[in-house]
């Protein structure tokens, strides 16, 4: 079941500060979304439960908590569960984007990505989800 | 699609550090590669790689992003293979690694952090 009808509020968790910054940027000016950011899967739960984001923007690749793994935990909690999430990752191999897929997430972007069209791509995958 | 001005001057400041980040993880990889490309400093290197795979291109650095790719992926195999004597490819990733330390050392003045 949808939700809003427009995406406005975006949680991103990424352990790379540089990704963080850039996606934060376009995202807030280029498409004037309203964005939070946390750098590690533990913060995330909690940083979820806090913003209640529309949309949750996963890195695969993290240490500690990874992508995989910080999806389950927000699966597990009745404030999170529903929330979409989509992954993102360096990753290019179909049969791991099908893995992702698998375990509930609404989509998968690609790192690196182009910071004047992210706000697009996830748009579409909310939209569409 | 043209970027509002306050998006391009912070970008380029964030590149300007990705840069200056880029050229201390030349340095690092420099220093493993010196002490010999082997088991014990592949997570190091693979997440060096991975970090340079995955930000690199949102920089407009992607030859940088794609040798990256290489030696990631590679460090990838090597890590479920056998030790740098019995596999050739871990010569391989070294050389990998010294280009992807060329390509950084390369860049053109343009793209360096103002030393000023």
């Amino acid at each position: 079941m949808k939700g809003n009808a427009t995406l406005r509020r975006v949680l991103y968790v990424d352990d790379e500060p540089d990704i963080l910054e850039v996606a934060r940027l376009a995202l807030e000016l280029i498409s004037h979304l309203t964005v939070t950011t946390c750098s590690s899967g533990r913060e995330a739960v909690a940083a979820a439960i806090a913003f209640k984001p529309d949309l949750i923007l996963l890195d695969v690749m993290m240490p500690d908590m990874d992508g995989p793994m910080t999806l389950a935990a927000l699966q597990g909690r009745s404030e999170t569960a529903t929330m979409p999430v989509a992954f993102i990752t360096a990753t290019v191999q179909s049969s791991e984007i099908e893995r992702l897929l698998s375990l509930g997430a609404i989509g998968v972007i690609r790192k690196p990505f182009d910071p004047l069209k992210l706000g697009d791509e996830i748009d579409a995958l909310w939209t569409k989800r | 699609m043209s970027a509002p001005r306050a998006y391009t001057d912070v970008m380029q400041e964030l590149r300007s550090r990705f840069i200056q980040r880029t050229i201390q993880q030349r340095e690092q990889l420099k220093t493993l590669a010196a002490a010999g490309i082997a088991p014990a400093n592949l997570p190091e290197i693979l997440h060096i790689c991975h970090n340079l795979h995955g930000t690199a291109g949102v920089f407009d650095l992607a030859e940088i992003g794609d040798i990256a790719h290489q030696a990631e992926d590679l460090g990838k195999i090597l890590g479920q293979t056998q030790p740098p004597a019995l596999d050739p490819r871990w010569k391989e990733l070294a050389v990998v690694i010294d280009n992807l330390c060329d390509l950084i050392a390369a860049l053109p003045p343009r793209d360096l952090p103002d030393q000023a």
